[in-house]
């Protein structure tokens, strides 16, 4: 048998979350991705990156590569109350997870930043885009291709 | 458990609630229990529409509402919900 006053205590403190008015639309579905992440991260921390252990300052530590924000939360994680421990340790580790992605994305824009892809997204994005401002696409687009010449021409002579 | 959800039922708050509201409340309080948490958030989202027709649900029947659902859910399901619920407000900046 559950505490009663315990489950009440509980929902009214959830209950500030969802807030006034209509349930949002998309907060079960939040709800839903942020347990898929951190079952994720639970199964990183089985798996031996991040070891279980009690008192959490020592086992909960950050990468080499986390930023500074990440190991602010972390470093307070000790602190604080048992429930708003696991929670920052979560958010800290989401907001690692999240650094990490972006270093992928980061690295991927590099190589993508050549001038006929920039070329090809503007044309992709084209129609989308209000049609009072597609001459200014078409500007843009008109001078990457005037650039890509003069540099073919510029390679040319310097072959010569 | 039961002994729980009747007598948060019978609270004073839900007696106001629409009856279709109530009914949808009393559902899920029954076909949640024994569910993983993504089974139950499945559930929570199918009667998302309903809970939202209507007038808004007034704060204290979404308090009840929601210990509803923490009475009826199992131990771990119960502190991942906790949990999730927790970090979608520190992640959106609240609701």
């Amino acid at each position: 048998m559950k505490d009663f006053e315990k489950v009440l205590r509980d929902a009214k403190e959830l209950s500030q979350f969802v807030g006034e008015g209509e349930i949002p639309n998309n907060l079960f579905n939040n709800m839903a991705q942020i347990t898929n992440l951190m079952e994720i991260i639970k199964s990183f921390r089985n798996a031996g990156s991040v070891p279980e252990a009690d008192p959490p300052a020592p086992t909960h530590m950050p990468s080499n590569t986390a930023p500074n924000n990440v190991r602010a939360l972390m470093a307070m994680a000790p602190y604080m109350g048992e429930s708003n421990r696991k929670n920052i340790i979560l958010a800290s580790k989401l907001m690692e997870l999240m650094h990490f992605i972006n270093s992928f994305e980061n690295e991927e824009t590099s190589e993508i930043s050549q001038p006929i892809d920039n070329r090809n997204m503007l044309l992709a994005a084209r129609p989308y885009i209000e049609p009072d401002k597609r001459d200014m696409v078409d500007l843009l687009i008109t001078v990457m291709d005037i650039s890509e010449v003069l540099k073919k021409i510029d390679t040319a002579r310097q072959s010569i | 458990m039961q002994a729980n959800f009747d007598e948060i039922i019978k609270n004073e708050a839900f007696k106001s609630l629409e009856p279709e509201k109530l009914e949808a409340i009393k559902d899920i309080a029954y076909k949640i229990q024994g569910k993983s948490i993504p089974e139950a958030f499945a559930l929570l989202n199918s009667y998302q529409a309903v809970l939202n027709s209507g007038k808004p649900i007034p704060k204290k029947e979404k308090e009840l509402m929601i210990a509803v659902i923490l009475s009826s859910l199992d131990d771990e399901p119960r502190e991942k919900f906790t949990s999730a619920l927790k970090m979608v407000n520190m992640m959106k900046g609240g609701y």
